[in-house]
């Protein structure tokens, strides 16, 4: 049964704001999420703000009726942003024009969640972890010969990267019945890329958990 | 002064010419020694109606003793007297009997406490295990029980179990049960009532946020020993059953 239910947490790829749980409780919660993002990218002055959505999902362990302790893996796709200038090298040569570039992005988080209630629980969720960062290569819409073109500057390439991730969450939740409970929650979260520009996330999303005890 | 509740007769008789006697109204008398070294003396008075006849010893006392300037005599009828007879002669009856009721009863404490520790005493001997166990449950109005430790003792078991009442009313437990093959093996049932209990059937009760510990009785144990064990609580009404199903067995 426990095997199950650790698989099924491990088979969604995506993250969430762990379930919550009372003391000697555990919680298995599924998240979508839909929000904003703002992407800083080499070469350009100002992050551009972007459309996020993705899903998360946790898994939970109620050290205290105030306290519980989990870990999280959240997955968000991003809008494409887009940049009106950036100066980067092409081939060593530098160039000019809009930039554009897609990203996804996916965490593994351990999450401190501070419950303070019974029936309806605000929460309070600490979370830090690590992630990786998907990311298109950058197209540089630039001139040449042969009319409009489009480059990848230099090292700027189709790649995944490495992030430090830091969250913060706040939410209310309401037990439905001993086993079922559902809750709302905003939150944001700051990735601090390894040799990236950093990627802040704001996101509102839905939660919907199953909480039992566990014979462990 | 000395005073009646009825008229007395006119003559009072005095032992000693040192006392003055004076009517005061016509149911009292004031009596003053002549002077200060007056020998003691007796003073009888009676009633018009002759219930009342009594002898008063008079003596003059020094200024440093105290002395009673009022005294008033009240008739009391034969029914009281005879009450207070009959009462002082039952005091004196019962007086040894309570005396030699108390030593007895004292004696048989003591003799139910000694029976009581050599029971338990044996009972270790012959088995004393604490058993872990990890079994939670909890009903929609956030009360939830916890059974963490039982306790092997002798030929019974015992389940140590705890409500803790996360919901706005008073968790009123009026039966529990332990349930082996869907048998009920539970004897007697205890627990540390949180807030008063004022209904007799009611086993105990625990306050809106607060925990309550109690005990159960496996009754036989040796009979369910390595099989799952189901511990059902529930209120006078049937609403809000515990049921904890899972992580109870005795081994």
């Amino acid at each position: 049964m426990r095997a199950h239910l650790l698989a099924a947490c491990a088979a969604m790829l995506w993250a969430a704001p762990a379930a919550r749980a009372d003391r000697f409780e555990a919680a298995i919660a599924v998240r979508p999420t839909g929000g904003y993002a703002r992407v800083a990218e080499a070469g350009t002055e100002a992050p551009a703000t972007v459309r996020s959505a993705g899903i998360a999902g946790g898994l939970s362990w109620g050290v205290r009726n105030w306290l519980d302790l989990g870990g999280e893996l959240a997955a968000s796709a991003l809008g494409e942003a887009s940049y009106d200038r950036a100066m980067v090298l092409v081939d060593d040569s530098p160039m000019a024009g809009p930039l554009r570039r897609m990203t996804r992005t996916a965490q593994l988080r351990g999450v401190a969640t501070l419950r303070l209630g019974v029936a309806w629980v605000p929460t309070v969720q600490l979370a830090i972890g690590a992630g990786a960062r998907q990311r298109s290569s950058a197209l540089l819409r630039g001139q040449s010969v042969r009319g409009e073109t489009l480059y990848v500057p230099d090292g700027q390439a189709a790649g995944v990267t490495l992030d430090l991730v830091t969250a913060v969450r706040v939410g209310l939740e309401h037990r439905l019945t001993p086993s079922w409970t559902v809750g709302i929650s905003v939150g944001a979260s700051q990735a601090v890329g390894v040799g990236t520009p950093d990627l802040q996330l704001a996101e509102a999303s839905f939660t919907l958990a199953r909480v039992w005890y566990p014979g462990w | 002064m000395l005073s009646f509740p009825e008229k007395l007769r006119s003559e009072a008789v005095t032992s000693s010419p040192d006392f003055e006697i004076k009517s005061w109204g016509d149911d009292g008398v004031a009596v003053r020694a002549a002077h200060g070294k007056a020998p003691a003396a007796t003073l009888a008075l009676a009633t018009v109606s002759g219930q009342i006849k009594v002898n008063v010893t008079l003596r003059v006392v020094p200024e440093a003793e105290p002395a009673l300037t009022m005294v008033r005599f009240k008739a009391a009828s034969a029914e009281e007297a005879f009450a207070a007879q009959v009462k002082a002669g039952i005091e004196q009856r019962v007086a040894p009997i309570e005396q030699r009721l108390e030593r007895t009863q004292r004696s048989l404490d003591a003799l139910i406490r000694q029976r009581a520790e050599e029971e338990i005493a044996d009972r270790m001997l012959r088995r004393n295990e604490i058993v872990g166990l990890k079994a939670h449950a909890r009903n929609s109005d956030h009360v939830i029980v916890h059974v963490q430790r039982g306790l092997l003792f002798g030929d019974d078991g015992f389940l140590v179990f705890e409500i803790e009442n996360r919901s706005g009313a008073a968790y009123r437990l009026a039966s529990a049960r332990v349930l082996a093959d869907g048998r009920d093996v539970a004897g007697a049932v205890r627990l540390a009532s949180t807030a008063i209990a004022r209904e007799p059937a009611l086993i105990g009760v625990v306050a809106p946020g607060t925990t309550a510990r109690g005990v159960v009785t496996v009754r036989a144990v040796g009979t369910v020993l390595n099989r799952p064990l189901v511990l059902e609580l529930a209120t006078p009404d049937g609403r809000g059953l515990l049921r904890a199903d899972h992580g109870i067995v005795l081994r």
